[in-house]
């Protein structure tokens, strides 16, 4: 994918994250059981989220370094 | 050699090495306010993750953090998650920034707003509020400092004399070797901090019952109010989802605007170094799982401590551990206090002279070195005489500066990213914004819904700047391409 679409996904990502941890969403992940790795279900999204962010940001940032390389495959293209 | 002499060795041996890490550090940075202020724009990766994380996690977070998990529940959750929320924008916007400073040697945040928007009144405002939002955010640094080498020590070091050696020293090296101690100290004190929560995060859960499952399976089955969102307020009763939900955004936008965090970005050796740093800095904010789970290890034993805040100490000093680790613990709560202490320390001298000082007389280079240094003395001496008064509301003033902080967003963005703002607009939403903050912050029952004082700011403080910049006459397209065209 291309820079300007990780650079998309990023910023929906970051969007989805803030909405997904507030009010109404985080309402509807309210109930700690299951436990996930011993932790409340609430604690173990949050921290999904956070590890989620770091993926993204690094493919953005992959991309980045293809397009300076000149390398960046064209919209669309995989 | 008896418990408690032993303990108060390692805290000694701690700040010595702390004291020779940022002694040491200065001498690479030049002479100039750039070397002292934004470490010759030299800092690499490994200083500007732990600097960045080091300081975002304070005193605060590390006693803090359980406190809220032990006596709110759940509701300490939103620390976990507005960091990142905060941390990502800086993507974008850190290498701009720095490629601004770059451009005209910018080495405060302030001086980017007033680069764009000319005005000497908007600059000592910044700085004003900057300094009004730090000091009772070092006096804080400072008493829990003080408090955690008295509580392990027994009292052997009591409050006024822990703080005053920990903080001797972060004054030692900030004014010897300006940024490049904060940076090194911290990149020591990150590692420490980091590696005494997951040490102790996992091993008082396992010791009070047998793991951290069976420790969360307790707490549902005899305190199920704690692990339901938004958990609790202050005084034991439901928090709502409002005060929750703008909570994080609040704390979000502020972690992004903190001064002392922005001034950073004029710090990084390049664009790819800052970028890499907000990739890396959410596996920097997962270290606040092990100090949520010392927290809520601290929820079903019969006694507890007076103020939440001090449930990790009085789990340390009643579990029986040897005096080695309490020691080493006593080293990671001064590390979290200490590398967000220098840093603002340093931030509020830079600031001050920079931005209060500058704009209206100017100085020669060295002067302005001179003058931060006496002005490090001076807000340390501050604080210091606050840390040991008693009864002041400093956590109040301090969630009061944390709204104000959220101010500085709309006027940076604009900065940084649109055409039509104008200096009118930005100093008349400053003003507004900071005025609603306050309101909302002294009249709290007139909140709608709970909401943080800082969000209610910035739903009149936008409008304004945007209704008052349309009405005004644009700026100099050359001027402004200057800083929307890096």
């Amino acid at each position: 994918m291309s820079l300007q679409t990780w650079q998309r996904i990023a910023w929906a990502y970051h969007l989805v994250f803030a909405a997904a941890v507030t009010w109404p969403v985080q309402a509807l992940v309210n109930d700690p059981a299951p436990f996930i790795l011993g932790l409340p279900r609430q604690m173990a999204w949050c921290a999904a989220w956070l590890l989620g962010s770091l993926v993204v940001l690094w493919r953005l940032d992959s991309a980045r370094a293809r397009a300076v390389l000149g390398t960046t495959p064209a919209a669309g293209e995989r | 050699m008896d418990r408690s002499t032993l303990i108060t060795v390692i805290i000694f041996v701690y700040l010595a090495v702390t004291l020779g890490v940022g002694l040491v550090a200065g001498r690479r940075a030049s002479r100039s306010v750039q070397g002292y202020v934004a470490g010759d724009r030299d800092f690499g990766l490994l200083v500007m993750y732990f600097i960045t994380g080091a300081t975002v996690f304070s005193a605060f977070a590390f006693l803090g953090g359980p406190g809220w998990a032990y006596s709110r529940g759940a509701a300490a959750f939103y620390i976990l998650t507005y960091g990142v929320l905060g941390m990502a924008p800086w993507y974008a916007m850190g290498p701009k920034a720095a490629a601004l400073g770059r451009r005209f040697g910018f080495v405060t945040q302030s001086q980017l707003l007033v680069g764009r928007f000319p005005s000497r009144g908007l600059s000592a405002l910044m700085a004003l509020l900057t300094l009004a939002a730090f000091v009772p955010y070092v006096t804080i640094q400072m008493r829990g400092a003080g408090i955690v080498i008295e509580a392990v020590t027994d009292g052997t070091i009591p409050l006024w004399a822990g703080a005053a050696v920990a903080y001797g020293i972060v004054m030692l090296y900030v004014l010897t070797s300006g940024v490049s101690a904060v940076g090194w100290t911290n990149t020591f004190q990150g590692v420490f901090m980091v590696g005494i929560a997951w040490a102790l995060g996992i091993y008082l859960p396992n010791r009070l019952y047998g793991g951290v499952g069976p420790m969360f399976e307790r707490i549902l089955a005899e305190r199920p109010e704690l692990l339901s969102l938004p958990g609790l307020d202050g005084a034991g009763d439901p928090w709502s989802w409002g005060a929750y939900s703008t909570a994080i955004l609040a704390s979000a936008i502020g972690l992004t605007m903190w001064p002392h965090l922005f001034m950073k970005a004029f710090t990084a050796r390049d664009d790819a170094t800052i970028r890499r740093t907000v990739i890396l800095f959410p596996t920097f904010q997962l270290f606040l799982i092990p100090v949520f789970l010392i927290g809520f290890a601290g929820v079903l034993l019969p006694e507890g401590p007076e103020q939440a805040d001090f449930i990790l100490p009085f789990l340390i000093l009643r579990s029986d551990l040897p005096a080695l680790v309490v020691g080493l613990f006593c080293a990671g709560a001064l590390s979290a206090s200490m590398s967000t202490g220098d840093a603002l320390l340093h931030g509020a001298a830079s600031v001050t002279v920079e931005d209060g000082v500058q704009p209206f007389m100017k100085l020669s280079d060295r002067a302005q070195r001179r003058l931060m240094r006496v002005l490090v003395i001076v807000v340390g001496a501050a604080a210091y005489v606050f840390a040991l008064s008693e009864g002041f509301s400093l956590v109040e003033l301090l969630l009061a500066s944390y709204g104000i902080i959220c101010q500085f967003m709309p006027g940076l963005l604009s900065a940084m990213y649109w055409r039509r703002a104008t200096t009118a607009g930005v100093v008349a939403g400053l003003v507004a914004g900071s005025a609603v903050s306050v309101f909302f912050f002294l009249f709290p029952e007139l909140k709608p819904f709970g909401m943080h004082e800082g969000i209610l700011g910035l739903f009149v403080h936008i409008p304004v700047l945007v209704g008052v910049s349309l009405r005004g006459a644009p700026q100099d397209d050359e001027h402004v391409d200057g800083y929307l065209r890096v």
